[in-house]
């Protein structure tokens, strides 16, 4: 049987062969995650508790100063999602604040709806651009008609928490070197499929606990489009975002390049609708993950390299993100090969216990996710434990597989330029300007 | 044998022209004889005095003297619209011999044809202007068209009706919309206008505003959204010694739609800085200054006017049965006919059992066009509550009948005289009330009440009560 297999196998191990048989795990995977998310979530939760009076004393600073906060949804075709977003913004325990939704050149009702709520006073602005420009160039647009001292960016198929706008806020009071701040991403349609089912699970280790992980080292970088707040003058300073795809992680990259803190915020939840099959979630990766190369290698090359403003957290940030992602995806193949090579008798064998461990892991990380949300968490997101063996074959082989196609596409055809993603007019300007 | 005839103020007008028609002082049309005259020639070279002719041919209450062409002796071939379509034709006093064209002549054959054709041409003197309105209409059988004119406060004026009225106000309007209520006749779309919801007036000034403060003062721009950094802001920043440079990466723009496009217009308040993609429209009366936005101001259609079959042959026998179909929407109102059989019936049911009463009620409604002048576009309102009032006051079992346009006859069954009294008494409060209390208007209100019996000659007390109308 196998499972006696894999004892007789173990028992037959010492420490050092074991090391070699499973060195991807033990070496990358476990302490970069599995140790991390034991160590640094417990640590913040004790200091989160430790400092309740300090947060209370940020929220007073903030009902004090009450700043304008403009809230901008840009996109195209979402007039559908919007009235959902703005009955979640009217729930806000923080109230001061102005709704500026940009329509790039949605072709379905999108206009007729969102002017309805101007006219009913539910948004405060609405602005449509007849020409179609691209995410980045819609929420530019919305700087233009801003008179916040804070800029939420939300994407219009996602809904807020009731205190999650306060949420967003408290960093900026918490600490003044702050200069943005992501919000939790939490799945909204978790039900929805089996697809949407693992995204939860996913989101959960990745988002929550990896983000908070993130900001903990100081080497956060990216503020997900989903829910992200910045202070304004920044983004003035900034010119706004850059072009896309990959323009969270860009213009986080450069408000740390100019020298603030960018924090992840665990406590502001926003709910977001995933892709519901794996034919569009693969998709979605496959553009996600090109930008990874794009943006960490190519356009921000220079904080890998020595000179006048290196900071090496932000050096770390980006090493980091190359590392696990671009070279470790590498890595996976090797093993593949080498065990092959070396043990091909125990190959099945190796496998199945990796698996297990992966499994293993994951679970760890799931309940290290699940006492970080503590009292926002809702029982569905509980309830996906009993998709935790699985989530070895979502992550491990079918995740891989579509960032490993992502990586080589982008690699050897620069394929992002060519993305549907952005008018295509804009795409060969930023192909020809090597952006 | 007809002939043309020159109206003049007096006698110098026309010898200052080579015509050789008869002349006729305004003063004095009545001591012609109309009837053989073919046309009027009118002297507008002074349009003043032209006016006042043209008036007294219109406000004349003889069918041929109002009904007759008209003919405007012009020294401009270029009137005005509102000048020229006051009468039926204009001539340059340099060509005219005393010729019509030949499209002229006929139209002006069948307009005397028709003047010929009413029974009573002669002898009538049509008092009612609503009346001659109509007859003028059938006598022209083409639709009325409205004009657009910035002489006039409602901005759209039927020139033709003009001379008609002493008063060159809304009056015109108000004669075509209670000719139209009656269903003499029927309006069709002509064009839409905005009018001041507060004085009617046609005249809005119509302005962009700031929908945070509602000034007018904007600065309009284009938004310009540079590509190769996503940078989107008004052109004026992108502006630099002539020339396009992007304020966020330095790179001139170069061509439209290759490295830069202007997605929208965008427009910042001068007075409160805020910026904003669509402007409130702000509507402002130049009569009395009231202001709102457009859909807040009253959306008047314009009609053209044509002749419906009813208002035709009403041109011809009188205006008989106009608030009756307005009544009819809601009670039943029998053929005189008709109502003479039930009461028939009725007379001999009385007769075989001597124990039971009816009663026969007449109501007369004086003035009704006068109240339609005063209440306007209302009066369909109005004439509806005023048939529910009859509805609710009268039985199922009562039967109504209209011996004229405000004359109304009902037969009240089972009904004493006292009874009878008790339900004219809440008939003409009903009617005081709601004329009185809404529109501080005060009908004039006759009545009489006939016992129903074998002796009763309903001929020869409605004459007698139509008579006592007459006096
Ligand atoms: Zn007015
Ligand atoms: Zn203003
Ligand atoms: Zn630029």
């Amino acid at each position: 049987m196998l499972i006696d297999e894999i004892i007789a196998f173990l028992k037959g191990l010492d420490g050092w062969s074991f090391l070699a048989y499973f060195w991807p795990f033990f070496l990358f995977d476990f302490t970069r995650y599995v140790l991390l998310d034991l160590v640094i979530i417990p640590r913040y939760l004790w200091r989160r508790a430790r400092g309740a009076r300090r947060q209370q004393a940020a929220r007073r600073a903030l009902f004090k100063e009450r700043p304008l906060v403009s809230v901008i949804a840009p996109g195209k075709n979402e007039g559908k999602h919007i009235p959902k977003l703005i009955q979640s913004l009217g729930r806000q325990s923080y109230r001061h604040v102005e709704i500026i939704i940009v329509d790039d050149g949605s072709d379905d009702d999108t206009p007729g709806i969102c002017r309805r709520l101007l006219n009913a006073g539910k948004i405060d602005r609405f602005v449509r651009n007849e020409i179609r420009g691209g995410k980045a160039s819609a929420a530019n647009t919305a700087l233009n008609y801003i008179n916040g001292a804070y800029v939420v960016h939300l994407d219009a198929d996602s809904h807020l928490a009731p205190d999650a706008i306060e949420q967003i806020l408290l960093p900026f009071y918490l600490d003044s070197n702050v200069g943005a701040v992501g919000g939790d991403i939490r799945v909204a349609n978790n039900l929805l499929s089996f697809a949407t089912r693992l995204q939860t699970i996913e989101y959960l280790k990745a988002l929550s606990t990896g983000r908070t992980v993130n900001s903990e080292l100081d080497i956060l970088r990216i503020i997900a489009g989903a829910f992200g707040a910045f202070r304004t003058d920044i983004l003035r300073r900034l010119g706004g975002w850059d072009v896309g795809p990959g323009l969270d992680g860009d213009i986080t990259v450069k408000i740390r390049k100019l020298g603030y803190r960018v924090v992840h915020r665990p406590e502001a939840a926003c709910y977001t609708n995933v892709p519901d099959t794996f034919r569009k979630l693969a998709k979605q990766r496959y553009r996600w993950d090109r930008s990874m190369v794009r943006f960490r290698m190519r356009k921000h090359a220079d904080i890998l390299t020595p000179n006048a403003n290196f900071r090496l957290s932000n050096f770390l940030a980006s090493a980091e993100n190359i590392f696990y992602n671009l070279i470790l995806d590498a890595k996976w193949w090797i093993y593949i090969v080498q065990l092959s090579i070396l043990f091909p008798r125990h190959l099945p064998v190796v496998l199945v216990i990796n698996y297990l461990l992966y499994a293993l892991s994951s679970a760890i990380e799931y309940f290290v996710a699940l006492m970080l949300l503590g009292r926002s968490r809702r029982p569905v997101e509980t309830a996906m434990a009993w998709y935790l063996p699985l989530a070895p074959l979502y992550t491990g082989v079918y995740l891989r597989t579509v960032r490993t196609f992502a990586y080589l596409m982008e690699l050897l055809h620069r394929a992002s330029y060519h993305d549907r993603w952005n008018p295509w007019k804009v795409s060969s300007i930023a192909k020809r300007n090597k952006l | 044998m007809s002939h043309p005839a020159f109206i003049s103020e007096h006698h110098t007008a026309h010898q200052q022209t080579d015509i050789d028609v008869p002349a006729v002082e305004r003063e004095h049309l009545g001591d012609t004889d109309v009837a053989e005259v073919s046309y009027w020639l009118v002297d507008a070279r002074d349009w003043a005095a032209g006016q006042r002719a043209l008036a007294s041919i219109r406000q004349n209450p003889c069918p041929h003297v109002y009904l007759k062409p008209v003919v405007l002796i012009t020294a401009d071939s270029t009137l005005p619209a509102k000048v020229r379509d006051t009468a039926d034709l204009h001539v340059n006093i340099d060509g005219f011999r005393g010729k019509l064209p030949d499209a002229a002549e006929a139209r002006f054959q069948s307009i005397r044809n028709y003047i010929a054709g009413l029974p009573d041409a002669i002898e009538s003197s049509d008092k009612t202007l609503s009346f001659r309105v109509l007859r003028f209409l059938a006598s022209r059988d083409n639709a009325l068209q409205a004009h657009m004119t910035a002489d006039h406060h409602a901005g759209f004026v039927y020139p033709a009706l003009l001379p008609f009225f002493t008063e060159q106000d809304n009056s015109h309007l108000q004669v075509l919309e209670f000719l139209e209520s009656q269903r003499l006749i029927r309006g069709e779309f002509q064009a839409r206008a905005h009018l001041c919801r507060q004085c009617g007036c046609a005249f809005l000034n119509f302005t962009e505003a700031c929908p945070d403060c509602a000034s007018p003062n904007l600065h309009v721009d284009e938004l310009i959204h540079h590509f190769r950094c996503a940078h989107t802001a008004p052109m004026d920043e992108f502006r630099q010694q002539g020339e396009l440079v992007c304020p966020k990466c330095d790179h001139n723009l170069q061509h439209i739609g290759v490295d830069y496009d202007k997605p929208s217009m965008t427009y910042q308040c001068n007075s409160c800085n805020s910026r904003f993609q669509d402007p409130v429209i702000v509507s402002t009366c130049f009569n009395c200054g009231h202001s709102a936005e457009p859909e807040q101001q009253t959306h008047q259609e314009i009609k053209r006017y044509n002749l419906t079959s009813i208002g035709r042959n009403a041109a011809i026998y009188g205006l008989d049965n106009l608030f009756t179909q307005l009544l009819e929407n809601e009670i039943t109102l029998q053929p005189f006919p008709v109502f003479r059989q039930f009461l028939q019936v009725e007379v001999a049911r009385i007769k075989r059992y001597a124990l039971s009463a009816s009663s026969l009620l007449f109501i007369d409604l004086e003035d009704l066009d006068k109240l339609y002048l005063s209440v306007g576009r209302r009066a369909g309102e109005v004439f509806g509550e005023l048939g529910a009032l009859f509805r609710a006051v009268l039985r199922d079992s009562d039967v109504i009948s209209s011996r004229s346009e405000s004359v109304f006859v009902i037969l009240l069954t089972e009904t004493s005289d006292s009874a009878a009294q008790i339900a004219l008494q809440r008939l003409t409060q009903g009617i005081r009330d709601l004329l009185t209390a809404n529109l501080e208007y005060d009908p004039k209100i006759r009545h009489r009440i006939v016992g129903v019996d074998a002796m009763l000659d309903l001929d020869a007390v409605t004459e007698a009560f139509l008579k006592d109308h007459a006096d």
